[in-house]
C-alpha cells in the first residue's frame, strides 16, 4: 500500500524521512508555507515592513520561495539577471520566459530585469573567456557579477532585504567543502542570514531547512513551471559532486544532512564568536561606490574593461511589471 | 490498464463489443455513449494477455532522455533502486502524477524520475 498522508489519509506525494512525515499535495503545501514563516521568525531574517528582493534564476527554488512569501503577505519582488548563457539551448532565455511567466501570473509583485551583456557588452561567458578568473569554467566569474549586481541593484531600488533561494543541500554541500578544506572565514560566514551592513544589503535564506527534494516537490505541486535543465556550466561541478555524496549518507541515514546543518549552526555560535568580533577595514570602489577590502577598484570594477566601469553608476534594470 | 482488452455490453438485450484494443486509461473512467440508460450493463472485460506488447507487460522508466523497460511489481524506491540510482535524488511521477516512492508499480504504469539536484547557480 502506497503511503498516506498523515494529515488526511490520501495518497502522500512525499515522504520526509528526516521528520518522519509523509503528506498529500494539498497538506505539502500548507507545511512548506508554514514551515518558512517558522524560519523566517526563527533566524529573525525579515518582517512585514521589509521590502524584499528574491533573487529569481527560473529554477525551482527561486520561483518556490517568491511564490511562499507572496502567500505569506511579504512585500516581495523578484530580481532576474540575464547572464547570457546559451548551451545550445537558450538557457537564459528560457530562465527568463519563466521568471516572466511567473510574474505575469501574480500581479501583486514585479520583476526587474538586468541583462548583462546589453548592460556591459559582454555574456558571463565572453567575460570569463577575457579574463584570467574564468580559465576553463565561467563559474567564478558568475558568482562575482551576481554578487555585486544583486547587491547594488537591492541598495539602489531601496530594498532593505535580498532574500535567496538556497536550500539545505546547497548549505550542506557548501559547509562539506569548506570543512574538507577548513576554509575557516568561509565557515564563520555561513548562516541563514548575513547582516546589513554598511554598503551591503541584509542577505537571507529563508529555504535553508528544507531539502532541494522538498523545493522541487512544492513547485510541482503549485505548478510553478521551472527550468529542469541545469546551467550548461553546471556539469561536473563539485557541489553537485557532493550533493550526491551526501544524498548517497541520506539514504542510509535519513536526516544526516539536517543534523549536519542544525549541529553546524549551534556550533558556531562559539566556534566563531571571535572571529566575528574581527573588523576588516572596507574602502569604497572608486567607480561604483561599494565597500571593497582593498583600496581602489572593487574586484567587479576590475573585471570590466576601463570604457564599460562607468555605465555600473547607472546600469538600472528595466522593471517587469505584472499583467502587461 | 494498459492491457489489450475487450468490452462486452449488453444494450437492449443484444450483445455487442463496445470497445476493443489498447484502453489507457482506468475502466471505471470510460465515458460510454450509453452510460445513462438503463439497459445498458457491463457484461464482460476480458484482458488478453498474449495480445500484449512489451510495454504493456512491463513499466516504463524514464529520466530525462534515458528509457527502461523494468517488471512490475515493485516499489518506485526499489526500481530506482535496481537502476542503481539514488532514491534520494530523484521524485517520482506514476502516469503524470506526483506520488511517494512507495507505491508499487503496474505493468503499463510509466515512472517519471524528475531529477532534483541542481548546481551553482541560484540567480542565473
Amino acid at each position: 500500500m502506497p503511503r498516506k498522508c498523515r494529515k488526511c489519509q490520501r495518497p502522500a506525494v512525499i515522504n520526509m524521512r528526516q521528520h518522519k512525515l509523509a503528506l498529500c499535495a494539498d497538506h505539502f503545501q500548507e507545511w512548506v508555507v508554514n514551515q518558512t514563516e517558522r524560519f523566517i521568525k526563527k533566524y529573525r531574517m525579515f518582517t512585514h515592513d521589509d521590502r524584499v528582493l528574491v533573487a529569481v534564476s527560473g529554477g525551482k527554488d527561486s520561483l518556490a520561495l517568491w511564490d511562499v512569501l507572496l502567500q505569506l503577505g511579504y512585500q516581495v519582488d523578484g530580481l532576474y539577471l540575464g547572464l547570457g548563457i546559451d548551451g545550445g539551448f537558450g538557457y537564459s532565455d528560457e530562465s527568463r520566459a519563466m521568471c516572466q511567466a511567473f510574474a505575469e501570473k501574480h500581479p501583486e509583485t514585479t520583476l526587474h530585469v538586468l541583462d548583462i551583456p546589453t548592460t556591459y557588452g559582454e555574456s558571463i561567458p565572453e567575460m570569463a573567456a577575457r579574463t584570467r578568473r574564468g580559465k576553463g569554467k565561467p563559474c567564478s566569474v558568475c558568482g562575482l557579477v551576481k554578487r555585486h549586481e544583486m547587491n547594488r541593484i537591492a541598495h539602489d531600488l531601496g530594498y532593505h532585504v535580498l532574500a535567496t533561494g538556497h536550500n539545505l543541500d546547497d548549505e550542506v554541500a557548501v559547509l562539506f567543502q569548506n570543512t574538507l578544506n577548513w576554509q575557516v572565514g568561509y565557515l564563520a560566514r555561513q548562516a541563514p542570514v548575513l547582516p546589513e551592513s554598511p554598503g551591503f544589503a541584509r542577505k537571507v535564506k529563508p529555504f535553508c531547512r528544507f531539502y532541494e527534494r522538498e523545493t522541487a516537490t512544492y513547485a510541482i505541486v503549485r505548478g510553478i513551471d521551472y527550468v529542469y535543465d541545469e546551467c550548461p556550466f553546471a556539469e561536473g561541478a563539485t557541489t553537485i559532486y557532493y550533493k550526491e555524496l551526501l544524498n548517497r549518507l541520506e539514504a542510509d541515514k535519513p536526516g544526516a544532512k539536517l543534523h549536519f546543518y542544525l549541529a553546524f549552526l549551534k556550533a558556531r555560535e562559539t566556534l566563531f564568536a571571535h572571529w566575528q568580533e574581527e573588523h576588516v577595514e572596507l574602502h569604497p570602489c572608486e567607480n561604483c561606490g561599494q565597500p571593497t577590502s582593498a583600496p581602489g577598484l572593487c574586484t567587479f570594477c576590475r573585471l570590466l574593461p576601463e570604457e564599460v566601469r562607468p555605465r555600473v553608476r547607472h546600469a538600472q534594470p528595466i522593471m517587469v511589471k505584472s499583467m502587461l | 490498464m494498459g492491457a489489450r482488452v475487450d468490452i462486452r455490453y449488453r444494450v437492449l438485450g443484444i450483445r455487442v463489443v463496445l470497445k476493443q484494443g489498447n484502453i489507457q486509461y482506468p475502466i471505471s473512467s470510460i465515458q460510454y455513449p450509453y452510460s445513462h440508460s438503463q439497459f445498458v450493463e457491463l457484461q464482460s472485460v476480458h484482458v488478453n494477455h498474449a495480445k500484449m506488447t512489451t510495454q504493456e507487460k512491463t513499466v516504463l522508466v524514464t529520466l530525462r532522455k534515458q528509457r527502461w523497460q523494468v517488471e512490475p511489481g515493485k516499489t518506485a524506491r526499489q526500481v530506482i533502486q535496481s537502476l542503481d540510482l539514488n532514491p534520494e535524488n530523484y521524485l517520482t511521477m506514476v502516469n503524470g502524477q506526483l506520488t511517494d516512492d512507495s507505491v508499487r508499480l503496474k505493468a503499463g504504469d510509466h515512472l517519471k524520475l524528475v531529477a532534483v539536484i541542481s548546481g551553482g547557480a541560484h540567480a542565473a
